[in-house]
């Protein structure tokens, strides 16, 4: 998909320093609050922006609601919307417990 | 005709500002489809553009990508008059970020932009937003609404009829994502409702219904409950078209002269596009309770519960709306998957949708299954051998699908040159709302009629067609010497391995088309005026002419699994680009179907 076309109003996203734990490696719990470190740069860049325009930028408060049945994506709370992300985004940001 | 722009997020309630605004004056473009569709509709003298809902100017998915072109082309345009922008006073930090993107283009091209904060008899009462504040801070009219309630409607009327286009600004806008982040959190601070207006109650409602131990067996009901609407509620629907159908088929002849226009008349307008009217009130049930599943927040919880099962198969959650669609048409099921933003898994999500059992299967196994499979009842007469062989037909369906697609989704793994981009599942979790069930009945309607005039088009020329082959040269009655005789006799050997004679072989070709052609074909075959209406009699034709349960079976196998329809092939050609693609899920459904029909009928015969 050509993302660049309708873009012109934006710029890349910020180059994101890698700190913190991949989410996929914190042990999550229900009801525990996360700081987002950083975006993993693996991701693609028009994915990266949409997680900033979705709220998921570094600093930003992730508190984990719950796990979906059969072993499926997680939910998380991130700027009063709610989420569900799979393995491959909860292995591409990194997190601090808070 | 000057137009008017909506736009939003997904589930900001846009369509139903649409809906509130043009009343019936509206039309559905393209074919239909869950949040994929492009509609207008008239409002005073100017005309409303609805949009698929998008989260950004910057889009991720085709869907995103269709409302965004649409978005560019109408900035641009003299004729257009305002634009909408759309925010969910409920979830007001990220509707802004959209808003922000379009202030810095409608600065640009000089159009009037107006913001129209919904859902504000959700917030009313536990917050407030500062609307003046607002208006000073970003210089356009800021309006508070309630499409559900009418709410702020008068208000935005007056100001999309009285706004005036701005000062068109020179240069571009030098604001990145992260800047326009930034302002959108300090203007939800400044200005915004206070608190989490929505959130605990969505919260308690998602513990029952994403729990482990109710999430699965609420799902397990729901789509029970689904399935039987189709075919409970759209039967008195049915019964309805099929005697209005019967009725005019012989008020119509009664009124005409014997001769060729008769026999037109009675056999392919009647018998032929007749047939195909009786199933659209199955199409109009499934877009109604899709809708009323989508509209109260659910159907993302279902995505989201079948994700990791679906993934097994390479597929996604987000593939289970688009597959559920596909229970009605695989057209607007196709059209769906633009709600994918991977691209690999939407591939294969357009490659499974066609072998769900779609409503133009149902005549064909309802006319077999009511002629060959005996109406055995088990459990007190809950469940009967007929109605658990349609359930194996769906679940035939399904299973085929989910095998495909695996094999596709492994031998793609290997191989660099097949490999396509996949990217990572994220799904907003909408809050839990009663369905605006006006609007809902409304859509349901719009799209079922969309539907059956761009599907009509096809099988009314085919009925023509195998009408006019099998009249000519002889007149009625002499089909054993008509062209379609001639044309049968020649592919008889094809079907012979099936176990079936020329005139179903005829009945299958011409369903390559659209497969519901196939009870039409035989009624005028056999001499039926009305053979969408009385399937037990077609079926007693079947078998006096030599149609076997051993055949009966294979063919249903083969209609499980063949790709008849054009339509669908033409809708895969358009959303892939290539012709490639199509010719290739043709040739392999047709030779899946034909090899398993044939095993089928000799292992039954």
């Amino acid at each position: 998909m050509d993302s660049d076309n309708h873009s012109q109003l934006t710029m890349p996203p910020p180059i994101l320093i890698k700190s913190g734990t991949l989410l996929s490696k914190t042990p999550i719990e229900a009801g525990c609050e996360y700081v987002i470190e950083s975006i993993s740069l693996t991701l693609a860049s028009d994915v990266r922006q949409r997680l900033l325009e979705l709220g998921f930028k570094e600093g930003e408060s992730l508190i984990c609601q719950r796990r979906t049945p059969f072993g499926g994506p997680w939910i998380f709370e991130i700027a009063g919307t709610v989420f569900s992300i799979d393995s491959a985004l909860t292995s591409a940001i990194h997190v601090r417990k808070k | 005709m000057e137009n008017i722009l909506i736009l939003g997020n997904p589930n900001s309630g846009k369509s139903l500002l649409f809906n509130r605004l043009t009343g019936l004056k509206q039309k559905v473009a393209n074919f239909p489809g869950v949040t994929v569709e492009i509609r207008s509709g008239q409002f005073e003298a100017f005309t409303v553009q609805d949009f698929p809902g998008t989260y950004s100017l910057a889009p991720l998915t085709p869907d995103e990508d269709v409302a965004v072109k649409g978005i560019q082309k109408y900035i641009e345009s003299s004729q257009t008059k305002a634009i909408v922008c759309v925010l969910d006073g409920t979830r007001f930090e990220r509707s802004l970020m959209l808003l922000l993107q379009l202030i810095e283009k409608s600065k640009l091209s000089g159009r009037p932009l107006i913001a129209a904060i919904n859902m504000m008899d959700e917030v009313n009462g536990k917050s407030s937003i500062d609307f003046d504040g607002l208006r000073k801070e970003l210089e356009i009219p800021v309006i508070g609404i309630s499409a559900r309630t009418g709410e702020g409607l008068p208000q935005l009327k007056d100001t999309i009829k009285s706004v005036q286009p701005l000062k068109a600004k020179l240069s571009e806008s030098l604001a990145t994502p992260l800047s326009l982040k930034i302002r959108a959190r300090d203007l939800h601070h400044q200005f915004g409702p206070k608190g989490d207006v929505f959130l605990k109650k969505q919260n308690r409602l998602d513990d029952f219904f994403l729990s482990h131990f109710f999430g699965p067996i609420v799902f397990t009901a729901i789509m029970i409950f689904l399935f039987q609407s189709i075919f409970s509620w759209a039967k008195p629907l049915m019964e309805m078209t099929s005697g209005t159908v019967e009725t005019l088929g012989t008020w119509t002849s009664s009124h005409l002269s014997e001769g060729m226009l008769r026999d037109f008349i009675n056999d392919a307008v009647f018998a032929g596009f007749g047939s195909f009217l009786v199933f659209a009130p199955q199409i109009f049930v499934l877009f109604l309770v899709i809708g009323l599943l989508e509209d109260s927040g659910y159907l993302a919880r279902a995505a989201i519960i079948l994700h990791k099962p679906l993934s097994f198969f390479g597929l996604s959650g987000k593939s289970f709306v688009p597959l559920l669609s596909g229970h009605a048409c695989a057209i607007p099921a196709i059209l769906a998957a633009r709600t994918i933003e991977s691209p690999k898994k939407r591939f294969l999500t357009m490659i499974a949708a066609p072998f769900m059992a779609c409503s133009a299967r149902l005549p064909v196994y309802a006319l077999l299954i009511s002629g060959f499979v005996p109406a055995t009842a088990f459990l007190g007469g809950f469940i009967t051998l007929q109605g658990f062989a349609f359930f194996g037909l769906f679940a035939l369906g399904i299973v085929t699908a989910l095998i495909v697609t695996s094999l596709l989704d492994r031998v793609s793994r290997k191989s660099a040159s097949l490999n396509m981009r996949d990217t990572p599942f994220i799904v907003e979790l909408p809050p839990y709302r009663l369905p605006a069930l006006i609007s809902i009945f409304r859509n349901s309607f719009n799209q079922t009629y969309a539907f059956i005039k761009n599907a009509g088009a096809v099988i009314f020329s085919v009925s023509v067609i195998v009408w006019a082959l099998g009249y000519f040269p002889n007149g009625s009655g002499h089909l054993d010497t008509s062209y379609m005789a001639i044309l049968g006799r020649a592919i008889e050997p094809i079907f012979a391995p099936m176990g079936l004679d020329w005139k179903i072989g005829v009945g299958v070709l011409t369903s390559f088309l659209a497969r519901e052609v196939f009870v039409a074909t035989l009624g005028t075959l056999y001499g039926l005026e009305d053979a969408g209406e009385n399937l037990s009699s077609l079926s007693t034709q079947l078998s006096e002419h030599g149609m076997t349960a051993a055949s009966a079976i294979g063919l249903l196998v083969f209609y499980a699994l063949a790709m008849q329809c054009v339509s669908t092939l033409a809708v895969i050609k358009k959303e892939t680009g290539s012709y490639k693609v199509p010719t290739l899920v043709f040739i392999s459904f047709s030779i899946l179907a034909y090899s398993a029909a044939t095993v089928s009928y000799w292992i039954f015969k």
